[in-house]
């Protein structure tokens, strides 16, 4: 899920290198490294209420094959073979185990490798490993509880040494120790031994059948870490080894020369990367910071960058910058859907910590977004229509799912959210018996249909939070608005913390919860002192895996 | 906070403090042109919602960044929002917002700098403890008070209510600091003065003199601070919306507005214009008005 956080996803490539046809677009981001993988949706339309906008997925990669010409025949590019990105989100961290932020991902993916990731069309591609495991190449067990995997034999580190089977099983110890609080933990569920059968054979072991055993190693969410820099960071010690954290020796296709935390990352090519030929770029400079919009400008006006990310600018700002002719924008159609993720868990401040977090067992329910029918009437008042026209323009679509793309995975069943309808809306809660006060806000015995609804600061975000504020006022339900800093709301730190405190509740969980807690439209419950906690569970068991 | 109107004034002059220094600060043209403008914003705040009577916050997609026209004077934003209603409603929180919160630095700093100035018993205290406040980040200790205290108090009031109260509290505690030092100095050279030393001669209690002959001395640079404050905090109030520990995304000021329109300048420029003009307007005007009433109030000066 390594994008599915991501909300709208548009990349820049810049118009200097001349023609610049859609297949090339995409290759120039595969000279950087062939590491993005397109979001692996596994999840399902979830409900009624979740799904609002779509999105886009940038810089994915084509195939590895493809050579890139004409991308790069203006001669500035060619001389200096310097890549400028700009991420309005600094990156913290290199280490995705610590810190599951797309940044972080995304630049550590530079750097460090996986076994095998997804290309375009959400099919794996291997990366360390030399095939992918099936049952009918023996690579995946009969009874679907190991999964075996060879490594290519002559990968080797950037610093030389000799890329074995012992990283693997590292990696996979690091990650599980019972201290590390590990990012993408949902990755490893139900893995019971991680073992070396040679030096270039890994076997992973579950507890039960898994008709899925892609889940450690693969995508950039878990790439591999090296034995030999890591073998002291395990446990409690791995926020420690800053050293480690902040330049990770990798096999993929850059190094990191120097890391700035919250600002700039220097990356020059690994010379001893496996692909002849590749990088392309000598150089790749990411820096981090300030906001989507001047994210934007500074590549389509002033063109200091070549590349900027997830531009969530308004349309009509986003046209006009578009007319300085310096940059264009590249909307990729993929699995960035701007979503409303519902606390269904009473948060409740006055209840202690633990208590708030704790709904899978039905004992403290939400006071009223438990009841499906509010939670049915909130979705059928938004007009997502009007969000995209006025949020997105060309770079957002309405999808009524969760997973709108690779086009093989998306389904088309679920159109039920497409046309707003108040009055059904409102003819549900009056069903239900949420009648309306004085104040035009709805109640039912006692308890009143007023929401918190936070997002990151972003002048998109907050436009549609007063959308959808009037939009549900129409149907009598109060809504109250918070903006938060996105390096807060979608920061790592918290992240960790989140899900160190609330492991427990975790293990239960079938599924891949990762990402689920950046919910991007992310409505969080006010009942009178209503102090958000614990949000995630419950949407996270709404993602059964489709595959 | 300044001395009270005569009562032991000499009889056969009927001319109190104040109206030496009406009489002066009638002569200060800028000041004058000063309390103009700027009473003609306070004017359009509080009664321009009822003439103009557009919800601020209603969102009309249809309109979506209309030019000027009768029904949007000042033409509507991205989403259809009418920018004078939200200018109007705006100002009438960034002017609450600077005005308390300078009022309350005011009070802090003008305190606390006459006291470690005039006694010396507490002088080491307070300025020491002025040092710890102008060494603290002001942005994490922001970000800390706010975390702390917001949720309480918009149980308590009410998310708006709630929200004013804390965002005046602290931006009025974290920019005494400059006013408390100021004051302190200008008090430790005028109580060694003449006509310090004379009061005292002849019994005068430290209560009186304080406010009868130090206050009236140090007005000037208390002034000037309090125009430079009430500047700082609409763009303190500003800056902590966006970082979003202000008022809700929603909810207009004229910080948040200018924030807000600064992506559409080239689109529609009024929504940068005006909320810019409204703030530099209020500032200047509230300079020359405090500018007019440091010479009308320095004794040095309404003499001549």
């Amino acid at each position: 899920m390594n994008h599915k956080h991501r909300p709208v996803g548009d990349g820049l490539v810049p118009s200097r290198a001349g023609r610049v046809p859609s297949r090339c677009r995409r290759t120039g981001a595969s000279a950087l490294g062939d590491h993005n993988a397109p979001a692996r949706e596994r999840g399902r339309p979830y409900g009624p209420i979740m799904a609002t906008i779509v999105a886009a997925v940038l810089l994915s990669a084509c195939g590895p094959d493809e050579i890139v010409d004409e991308v790069f025949e203006a001669p500035e590019v060619l001389e200096n073979r310097h890549a400028n990105i700009l991420y309005w989100q600094a990156v913290s961290n290199m280490n995705p185990y610590l810190s599951g932020g797309t940044k972080e991902v995304e630049a550590a993916s530079l750097v460090i490798e996986p076994l095998a990731n997804y290309d375009d069309n959400g099919e794996l591609v291997p990366v360390l490993a030399a095939e992918i495991p099936t049952p009918e190449n023996g690579g995946v067990s009969e009874d679907l509880k190991s999964i075996t995997w060879k490594l290519k034999p002559d990968v080797v580190w950037a610093d030389g040494t000799q890329f074995t089977s012992r990283d693997v099983v590292f990696t996979g110890e690091y990650c599980l120790h019972e201290e590390m609080g590990c990012s993408p933990e949902a990755s490893f569920t139900e893995v019971e031994t991680i073992e070396a059968l040679d030096d270039f054979t890994v076997r992973i072991v579950f507890s039960v059948p898994k008709p899925f055993p892609f889940g450690p190693f693969v995508g950039a969410i878990t790439p591999i870490l090296q034995h030999e820099q890591f073998k002291d960071c395990l446990g409690a010690r791995a926020p420690e080894c800053t050293a480690a954290n902040f330049g990770p020796i990798g096999t993929g296709p850059f190094k990191v020369d120097e890391f700035r935390a919250n600002d700039v990352i220097s990356f020059s090519a690994n010379e001893r990367y496996r692909e002849p030929g590749k990088p392309w770029f000598k150089t790749v400079t990411l820096k981090g910071g300030g906001d989507a919009a001047s994210a934007a400008r500074a590549v389509l006006e002033t063109g200091e960058y070549d590349y900027a990310w997830n531009l969530q600018v308004e349309p009509e700002i986003l046209e006009q910058m578009m007319a300085a002719g310096k940059g264009e924008v590249v909307v990729g159609f993929g699995t960035n859907v701007e979503r409303l993720v519902v606390n269904q868990t009473n948060a409740d401040s006055s209840l202690d910590p633990e208590r708030r977090s704790l709904y899978l067992d039905g004992s403290n329910p939400h006071p009223f977004l438990a009841d499906p029918a509010v939670r049915r009437a909130l979705a059928l008042a938004i007009d997502r229509d009007v969000l995209i026209e006025t949020g997105y323009g060309p770079t957002g679509r309405v999808t009524c799912n969760i997973v709108p793309a690779p086009i093989e995975f998306a389904s088309a069943a679920n159109e039920s959210c497409r046309v707003a309808d108040p009055d059904e809306a409102n003819r549900i809660l009056d069903e239900a018996g949420w009648a309306r006060g004085e104040d035009g806000v709805r109640s039912r015995d006692g308890v009143r249909l007023s929401l918190l609804y936070q997002t990151s600061t972003n002048s998109v975000r907050q436009g549609t939070q007063s959308l959808i504020k009037q939009m549900w006022q129409e149907i009598g339900v109060e809504t109250e608005l918070r903006n938060i800093d996105g390096g807060v709301f979608f920061g790592g730190e918290h992240l960790s913390e989140v899900l160190r405190r609330h492991r427990d509740v975790h293990e239960q969980l079938p599924g891949d919860r990762s990402g689920t807690l950046y919910g991007c439209l992310d409505l969080r419950q006010r009942s009178g002192t209503g102090q958000p906690m614990a949000w995630h569970q419950h949407v996270a068991g709404l993602l059964p895996r489709v595959r | 906070m300044l001395a009270q109107p005569l009562h032991d004034a000499p009889l056969h002059e009927h001319r109190s403090l104040w109206m030496d220094v009406w009489l002066a600060f009638r002569n200060h043209t800028g000041a004058l042109v000063g309390v103009g403008v700027f009473a003609f914003i306070v004017l359009a705040v509080l009664v321009g919602p009822f003439l103009h009577g557009v919800d601020p916050r209603f969102l009309d997609i249809q309109a979506r960044n209309a030019p000027v026209s009768w029904a949007h004077p000042l033409g509507t934003d991205n989403l259809g929002r009418d920018m004078l209603a939200q200018m109007l409603a705006g100002g009438r929180i960034s002017l609450a917002v600077g005005f308390t919160a300078m009022l309350l630095s005011l009070v802090v700093g003008t305190a606390i700098g006459v006291l470690a100035g005039y006694f010396k018993r507490l002088d080491g205290l307070l300025m020491r403890s002025t040092d710890l406040f102008l060494a603290l980040p002001l942005l994490p200790l922001l970000l800390v008070i706010i975390m702390l205290f917001r949720d309480t108090l918009r149980a308590a009031l009410g998310p708006e209510t709630g929200i004013f109260l804390l965002i005046v509290f602290v931006i009025g505690i974290t920019s005494w600091m400059q006013t408390a030092r100021i004051v302190r100095g200008e008090v430790l050279a005028i109580k060694e003065r003449e006509f310090v030393t004379a009061a005292r001669s002849i019994g005068t209690r430290e209560r009186r003199i304080v406010a009868r002959h130090v206050l009236p001395n140090v007005m000037s640079p208390i002034m000037v601070s309090a125009t430079l404050g009430i500047a700082n905090a609409i763009i303190t109030e500003s800056a902590l919306s966006f970082l979003g520990l202000g008022f809700p995304p929603d909810f207009p000021t004229w910080g948040r507005l200018l924030f807000d329109g600064a992506n559409f300048i080239s689109i529609t420029p009024a929504r940068v214009i005006w909320p810019g003009l409204a703030i530099s307007l209020t500032v200047l005007s509230v300079n020359y008005i405090g500018d007019g009433l440091r010479d009308a109030l320095d004794p040095r000066l309404r003499g001549t």
